[in-house]
């Protein structure tokens, strides 16, 4: 789990990302590996992209959503971790922290953020895929 | 991991240079004019036969009306050097995914080395010229018959909001409707079904977007690619050129975005989020076509804003599913 007083910055380097209507399509050039993420998920997002440090996030997010705070810390937490994990963003400590986070005021629900990933595309990755043949039709 | 030492492509794109020279002095030259919309491309081939082997998806496209030149690519067999192709200056584990060499740098030299075929693409980005080796024409497979020189035209080609995309695009008069989605997901179906329904083709497979304020699917092959017995070692191309001539689009505006699924049935036509349809149209792009460090994902997102997207259920008749593609025309029609 990341620490508090980190930035997390996106993995430029590896990660394209693209976010519409409320959805966040990260593909990780590196793996192969797609993912999307929506709701709570898309809008920590955001953050993350815009380079807010994670004691911010997780203030913004206590402030943003209706819920147990202990629940609300878990998920964001867990679901940077799961970035991490996955290569999308790395730490930064010297990415100066952004001004402030800017989430809608309106509070709504909690929803625990699920990233979603897809591993369709790996083959893409090996030196020659070789040209199936199967594709029924294109 | 090894790296390729710095200079190493630039000596080596002189070097195949020479080589191409040296072929072209033995063979003859073929040259060639290609048309994309607003863009022409030379092609200069050592040699008649490769020009032929290469040439037949590209036919629509030729054009000798003249004009200023774009980009360049020189085109040659190895075994026109008698004493021996030049040996790779890369080992095989800087070749990574589409074959783009590790070390390649985007704004010098880089290249691409599809070692299936040991095909290699040199291009200097700065004066937009490209040298495209292939061991021997007759060793040309499949898939570079029915789509050839694809990373070559994807830097002859692309651009800023331009991007050699993985898609079709079929319609007429009114626009076009774009096919976006993963290999298997019925967008040669769909394009089969709207040229044999009437419908003009831009591509079932691969096509140069055009990602401005008014996006445009333009033209880079004649041809189809549908899949024979299930056995069979290859796709059976079909020549859309030469046998509906009349059928092919130059270009296309782009109406509206249909992802295909192949699901048997009925055909079904409904709408989809633009995410949804990014989600289905990006990864297969950026993927098949890292070259770009996956800045087509931008431009793919700026079309799925701008226009319409449906989901269409690929079901058995092609009647239906040409029909959907009318639906959305009719629908989205300026």
């Amino acid at each position: 789990m990341p620490g508090a007083g980190t930035s997390l910055v996106v993995d430029a380097s590896h990660v394209v990302h693209e976010t519409i209507d409320g959805e966040a399509i990260l593909i990780h050039l590196g793996t192969g590996t797609y993912y999307s993420l929506d709701g709570v998920g898309a809008e920590v997002w955001t953050l993350v992209a815009a380079g807010v440090d994670v004691d911010a996030l997780l203030s913004a997010g206590k402030a943003r959503y209706d819920g147990d705070p202990v629940e609300i810390e878990r998920g964001l937490s867990n679901l940077l971790a799961e970035l991490l994990r996955e290569g999308l963003v790395i730490e930064d400590e010297s990415q100066p922290v952004a001004d402030s986070p800017e989430l809608p005021s309106e509070r709504v629900p909690f929803v625990v953020p699920v990233l979603h990933t897809y591993a369709d595309m790996q083959e893409f990755m090996l030196v020659d895929p070789l040209r199936e043949v199967d594709e029924v039709a294109g | 991991m090894p790296r390729l030492a710095e200079a190493a492509l630039p000596s080596f794109y002189a070097a195949a240079a020479r080589e191409y020279d040296l072929a072209a002095e033995r063979t003859g030259v073929v040259e060639v004019d290609l048309r994309f919309a607003d863009r022409r491309v030379r092609l200069r081939f050592a040699g008649a036969e490769l020009a032929d082997a290469l040439l037949g998806a590209l036919a629509a496209r030729r054009d000798d009306g003249g004009g200023e030149v774009d980009a360049t690519i020189a085109l040659w067999e190895a075994r026109a050097r008698p004493a021996g192709s030049l040996p790779f200056p890369w080992p095989v584990a800087d070749v990574g995914p589409g074959g783009l060499v590790r070390g390649s740098d985007f704004s010098r030299v880089l290249a691409v080395h599809e070692t299936y075929s040991d095909t290699v693409t040199l291009v200097d980005a700065a004066e937009r010229a490209v040298l495209h080796r292939v061991p021997h024409c007759g060793a040309v497979p499949w898939w570079e018959r029915a789509a050839p020189l694809r990373p070559a035209l994807f830097w002859a080609l692309g651009g800023e909001g331009r991007h050699l995309v993985h898609a079709g695009a079929v319609g007429d008069d009114r626009g076009g409707v774009l096919l976006a989605g993963a290999r298997g997901s019925g967008k040669t179906t769909v394009a089969l079904a709207a040229l044999q329904h009437g419908l003009g083709f831009v591509a079932d497979d691969y096509l140069l977007l055009h990602a401005n304020e008014e996006p445009k699917a333009v033209s880079l092959y004649g041809t189809a690619s549908i899949s024979g017995a299930p056995d069979a070692q290859a796709k059976t191309v079909v020549d859309v050129t030469s046998l509906m001539p009349d059928s092919l689009r130059q270009s296309l505006p782009v109406r509206a975005v249909a992802v295909p699924r192949i699901c048997g049935g009925r055909a079904r036509l409904r709408h989809l989020s633009p995410a949804e349809a990014l989600r289905a149209w990006a990864p297969t792009t950026v993927f098949q076509m890292p070259f770009d460090d996956g800045a087509a994902l931008a431009s793919l997102a700026a079309v799925v804003r701008r226009v319409p997207c449906f989901a269409l259920d690929v079901g058995d008749d092609g009647a239906e599913l040409a029909d959907a593609v009318e639906q959305v025309l009719e629908r989205t029609a300026q």
